[in-house]
């Protein structure tokens, strides 16, 4: 059987303590990679991944969130191309299983780029 | 209000996995996954990129203007960990046009160790920023 420990605080013996809330609450509750072909490279807590488009991309995650004010962090970027990139996740509103953004260049113009990454922060159900 | 001292946490069954349960008691969730394994706030609006804080950084090079290097110093244990980031103007609060900034992954990763290089922009111009944020989620070695 595994072990557990329940506690309110952990306390290093030089690096200081941390409230055990901040580690659950401060981790990233799903984050994830994909390449320009949407095929997932590297993730966590997600369950699928949906290309809607160019550029277009929703996120749906295996364990829901509590609610569907998650913060969403991200980036994307081409191989050394000089084209400029912009991420935002103002297309659709986001629910407690899913969130979707868009990458584009600086022109406004949708790209499928060889690297699209976001993270989610915000309180599993 | 109970407390836990020590220098080291290891998971019994697996030592690289220790589960915690989510804030709504729903689910359990693996600790090491979930934690940023490394990130950087720098300030480039001098020229020359300048580390604010970090974690797990080894340094911060200036490859050219509006792209900077981060190295991390404890490897990953693959090239497809997930970077997230923004940059923000030189001096302004803008939020449209010339004035929009971000911070975008300018090649494509492939060392666990090495540099991964990051751009700033601003209308399709590479700019040093005055506030650059990186972190990087994934796997370590």
């Amino acid at each position: 059987m595994a072990g557990t420990i329940a506690a309110d605080t952990l306390t290093h013996s030089s690096a200081g303590s941390i409230a055990t809330n901040f580690v659950v609450e401060g981790s990233a509750k799903v984050w994830e990679r994909h390449n320009a072909s949407h095929v997932l490279n590297s993730s966590f807590n997600v369950s699928s991944i949906t290309d809607n488009g160019t550029g277009d991309t929703t996120v749906t995650y295996s364990n829901a969130l509590s609610a569907a004010t998650q913060i969403i962090g991200g980036s994307a970027g081409n191989d050394d191309s000089n084209e400029c990139i912009i991420v935002s996740n103002s297309r659709a509103a986001s629910t407690t299983t899913t969130h979707r953004y868009v990458v584009g260049d600086t022109g406004g113009t949708y790209r499928d780029r060889a690297v699209n990454a976001t993270l989610v922060h915000g309180d599993l159900a | 209000m109970s407390e836990v001292i020590t220098d080291k946490l290891t998971g019994k069954t697996a030592a690289g996995n220790i589960d915690v349960t989510s804030e709504g008691g729903a689910a359990t969730m693996q600790l090491q996954q979930g934690l940023a394994k490394h990130f950087i706030n720098f300030d480039a609006s001098s020229g020359t990129p300048t580390s604010q804080d970090s974690f797990n950084v080894s340094s911060l090079t200036d490859s050219a203007t509006g792209k900077f290097g981060i190295n991390v110093a404890n490897n990953y244990s693959n090239v497809t960990y997930s970077l997230a980031g923004y940059a923000c103007g030189i001096n302004t609060n803008g939020f449209s046009g010339s004035q929009s900034y971000g911070l975008g992954v300018n090649l494509e990763i492939t060392t666990t160790s090495g540099t991964h290089e990051l751009l700033s922009f601003a209308a399709s111009a590479y700019r040093d920023s005055k506030h650059c944020d990186a972190q990087g989620f994934g796997d370590l070695a």
